[in-house]
């Protein structure tokens, strides 16, 4: 694979990654949970665990996506796996955590 | 020295298609706590808007010790001294209380040729002016971390550092506890003696009656009068408020109660914090009342019982019959109805119309072919309890946001009877509601008892559970404290007593 | 008050963005003849089609004040699929060599099964898991976008039977196919929005999730179902698509959700939920394609195209977002 084809084959991960980096960083360092569930909703009860733990999932999720990112140089369909499976275990990792800080 | 420290005269406000403020006057004397009345709707809040510049006047003038000023807008009107405590705060949870008292005007200091936030005199100053209003907690606490009373007293922090000469109060006690409204009226004492005006904007009756040097009422936008206040007594202010002599507060119960239509056993939630092993029956006709204080876990109890909270165990038979309740459309199924205590939150839909708050539960029974609407038969039952519950709107296409708080609290029991539970669970019915629409929400409550639906009512508000009620539970922690069976032991000693055994 | 004044910035604010493309498209009409010819105008019609019922199925997850960023991707797998089992015997890098080009109805129920059933994971992502519709349309689009490059291998599909160009090319009463379809979709989505206790669910669970739940609507199904159905109409959209390009790849649709989103914006779906109409979304389709196709044909430069289009988004969600916040 060319350097320029498989960018283009692995733009769409990338930029999750980094829209995944932003947000995580925007719950991490400024607890912002506005910024993913948008205002006039329900708050979490415990507002800065449940940024802190989202915001660590976001990163584990933006990992995954550079994750594929790479591997997509070798192997799409590996990638896909690994995508897949990384995003089930977030969101059940995310209902945990909605469980604990959210509810 | 003028005689009035603030007097507004011939204020006018329109808005399209309804006169909110008609040539409605105010005359604050310094030193005084000035209460202002009305039913919701009565123009309370739109006068102090206007006061704030938050809107122009149509027509009117405002005196501030004598001499005319404009405010076109909320920083003009602190820069005059005068300051408003919220009905609803607007804080910053997340920052610091020094960083919320001083907002939009952090002390600076020169750092080179920068100037940057001199954090340790603005500590101190949070630190000196939380003290004036006998508030001694930690200026760097996260205002998230303190009570609504505290984030309050906050607030009239802030008011005072902005060596404020009027201060509003727009219902400041409606989410306190009884402490908590002490030490607020302690700070206003306090700021009556420095020579401070201050408009006390509530409903509720005891509070006014204790605080209060003058009162003014208004009714549908008018100006009624203003009075001392040992001059009114509590009838007076309500006859005055809603224009007509309300006879009884509580109007006369007619049926008595018939036998156990729902049981709840053991019920404990899944939270070791919340409620444990709760049980009480409930009699067909009956009034139930849930007394305790503000955090006895009532609400949690209900809403339990209607399918939205977990539960570790806890049984409920209706009609003899066990059923199981994981989501409120199997407590529907039940004939439960649920009217919550957080009705801007999780009760009314503010952007949909009246006809859709009240359909939204019953759409199941008008299908026609499975999952098409049947409009007329839903336009039928909305017309119909807008006439039968007395729901002031235009039509039924009116967003509900537009209803005052009272018809917002007629549509979502609308929204219930078109259910036709017979079970109905009212939490709260009354917070923030006036005295003319309780007195309608009394009414209807003592209807639907008498035509056999039994209702459970939660409230803090001890006149109405006691003059509402034909049982009480008293709740305290989480945990069942006390029944009382007989209306002749319904005293407020013997509820609080209950209330108190943690 | 100033009533007139008053009005005149309600109605920016409400229209503001509409007046500025009937100026331009009045501007136009004027400088470059051809834009207001019938062929121009049947021409924006055809882009439209397509966008339509991307954005309708959209406005659906806008409208819980949600939203879908696989919406893109779900159009490129829904293009390639109904590519896939409609090409001729005949074309020589036919995908499946031995097959017979299927029946182009049973190719799009397939197209549009197969997208709903993504749909409906994405669904079940938001309402039983509770991941914010953000992060589980992303993360879905990542995974359709992976799943359609194993599909295709990144082989660009082409030589299509006469029958499915022709939904594109054919015309009833002078009208193309994909208008009709668009057309239908429209009214069908109506209907649903406005006459079934579902699109009522809808509004209800936009207005206010947690009154929604204790009124006792089924939040978590009917979101699914929302999700679901979005996604059965961006593979219909695909499946439009195809037919009117001829053919299609694992590119198609990229950046049709940030449109669709936008023009849904423009017409007046709120994006704090609970708010919005069909016509809204038809209106901020037209809206787009418009100034679009203005754009083109006052030669302005492909990038600055796109800064315009840029500017038009941000303008409409800024507005939409005073419109709403500012009021309460």
């Amino acid at each position: 694979m060319t350097g320029e084809s498989y960018l283009s084959t692995a733009l769409i991960p990338l930029l999750m990654t980094v829209v995944l980096i932003y947000y995580s960083f925007r719950l991490l360092f400024l607890q912002d949970v506005d910024s993913i569930y948008g205002k006039n909703k329900k708050k979490p009860k415990d507002k800065e665990g449940f940024a802190k733990a989202a915001g660590k999932l976001m990163v584990f999720l933006a990992a995954a996506s550079l994750g594929m990112a790479v591997i997509m140089y070798w192997s799409v369909e590996i990638a896909l796996v690994e995508i897949c499976i990384a995003f089930v275990i977030f969101g059940i990792l995310w209902k945990k955590m909605n469980k604990k800080y959210g509810e | 020295m003028a005689e009035f420290k603030l007097e507004m005269k011939g204020v006018c406000k329109s808005f399209p298609g309804v006169k909110a403020l008609d040539n409605v006057q105010l005359a604050l004397r310094p030193g005084t706590v000035h209460a202002l009345m009305g039913e919701n709707g009565a123009g309370k809040s739109t006068l102090m808007k206007c006061l704030f510049g938050i809107y122009k006047m149509d027509a009117g003038e405002i005196y501030l010790d004598g001499q005319k000023v404009t405010i076109s807008n909320p920083d003009e009107a602190m820069k005059y001294g005068i300051a408003m405590v919220h009905q609803e705060l607007q804080p910053i949870p997340a920052r610091s209380v020094a960083e919320n008292l001083y907002e939009g005007r952090f002390p600076l200091k020169s750092f080179g040729p920068i100037k940057v936030v001199d954090h340790k005199k603005m500590y101190e100053d949070t630190a000196y002016w939380l003290k004036e209003v006998k508030m001694d907690f930690d200026p760097k606490a996260m205002l998230g971390d303190l009570s609504i009373g505290q984030m309050q007293s906050v607030e009239i922090a802030k008011a005072v550092s902005h060596q404020a000469k009027v201060v509003i109060f727009d219902e400041p006690t409606s989410s306190l506890s009884d402490n908590e409204v002490e030490a607020l009226f302690r700070i206003m004492n306090d700021l009556r003696d420095k020579g401070v005006a201050m408009v006390y904007i509530s409903h509720k009756m005891d509070e006014i009656k204790r605080i209060a040097d003058d009162i003014t009422i208004m009714r549908d936008g008018t100006y009624v009068g203003t009075w001392s206040a040992d001059e009114l007594s509590t009838d007076d202010i309500i006859a005055k408020m809603v224009g007509r002599t309300l006879t009884n507060v509580y109007p006369e119960r007619k049926n008595k109660p018939g036998e156990v239509v729902m049981e709840v056993k053991h019920m404990t939630s899944i939270s070791d914090k919340s409620f444990q092993d709760v049980s009480f029956n409930l009699r067909k006709g009956e009034i139930l009342g849930f007394g305790g204080l503000v955090g006895a876990q009532r609400t949690e109890v209900l809403e339990g019982v209607f399918g939205i909270r977990a539960l570790k165990s806890g049984e409920v038979y209706v009609k003899g019959k066990k059923v199981t309740i994981k989501h409120p459309a199997d407590a529907m199924k039940a004939g439960i109805g649920l009217i919550t205590e957080d009705r801007r939150g999780n009760g009314i839909f503010g952007c949909l119309s009246i006809k859709d708050n009240v359909g939204v539960s019953t759409y199941n029974k008008y299908l026609k072919g499975g999952f098409v609407l049947d409009h007329k038969s839903i336009g039928n039952v909305v017309d119909e309890s807008i006439k039968k519950l007395r729901i002031k709107t235009p039509n039924m296409k009116e967003h509900i946001a537009n209803l005052s708080g009272g018809n917002q609290q007629k549509v979502i029991i609308a929204r219930w009877l078109a259910n036709d539970p017979d079970i109905l669970i009212m939490d709260e019915p009354t917070r923030g509601i006036d005295v003319g629409a309780k007195h309608e929400i009394y009414e209807i409550m003592n209807d639907l008892a008498a035509q056999g639906k039994s209702i459970i009512m939660v409230s803090s508000e001890m006149a109405e559970l006691l003059g509402m009620s034909d049982r009480v539970y008293v709740m305290c922690d989480g945990k069942m404290r006390g029944e009382i069976k007989d209306k002749e032991d319904m005293t407020q000693a013997k509820v609080m007593s209950y209330a108190t055994q943690f | 008050m100033d009533k007139k004044k008053l009005s005149f910035k309600d109605i920016m604010i409400n229209y503001g963005v509409i007046i500025i493309v009937v100026l331009l498209v009045i501007y136009t009409g004027i400088t470059s003849k051809n834009f207001l010819s019938v062929n121009n105008l049947t021409n924006i019609l055809m882009n439209m089609s397509s966008r339509l019922v991307i954005a309708l199925g959209i406005a659906g997850c806008i409208i819980t004040a949600g939203c879908d960023l696989s919406a893109g991707r779900m159009i490129g797998l829904g293009g390639c699929i109904a590519g896939t089992l409609l090409q001729k015997m005949d074309y020589s890098q036919k995908f499946f060599p031995n097959m017979k080009p299927m029946n182009i109805f049973l190719a799009l129920l397939i197209v549009m099964l197969v997208c709903a059933l993504f749909g409906a994971v994405t669904g079940f992502f938001i309402a039983y898991l509770n991941v914010p519709p953000f992060i589980s349309t992303m993360a879905m689009m990542e995974i359709v976008y992976g799943i359609n490059m194993i599909y295709t291998n990144a082989t660009p599909l082409g030589g299509y039977v006469s029958s499915y160009t022709g939904i594109a090319s054919g015309r009833f009463l002078g009208i193309s196919y994909l208008i009709w379809i668009a057309l239908l979709v429209a009214v069908i989505t109506w209907f649903i929005f406005n006459m079934t206790r579902h699109g009522k669910y809808m509004y209800a669970i936009g207005g206010n999730p947690q009154a929604a739940e204790v009124a006792g609507v089924p939040v978590k199904k009917t979101l699914i179902i929302i999700y679901a159905k979005a996604a059965a109409m961006y593979g219909l959209a695909g499946f439009m698509l195809g037919a009117k390009a001829g053919g299609a790849s694992v590119q198609l649709g990229y950046g049709y959700e940030m449109e669709a989103i936008a023009a849904c914006t423009i017409g007046g779906v709120s994006v704090s939920g609970g708010r919005g109409k069909v016509s809204s979304a038809i209106i901020g389709v037209a809206v787009f394609e418009i100034l679009k196709a203005a754009l083109q044909f006052l030669g302005v430069n492909s990038n600055a195209q796109w800064i315009a289009l840029g500017i038009i988004i941000f303008v409409a969600i800024s507005l939409d977002i005073r419109k709403y916040v500012a009021r309460k």
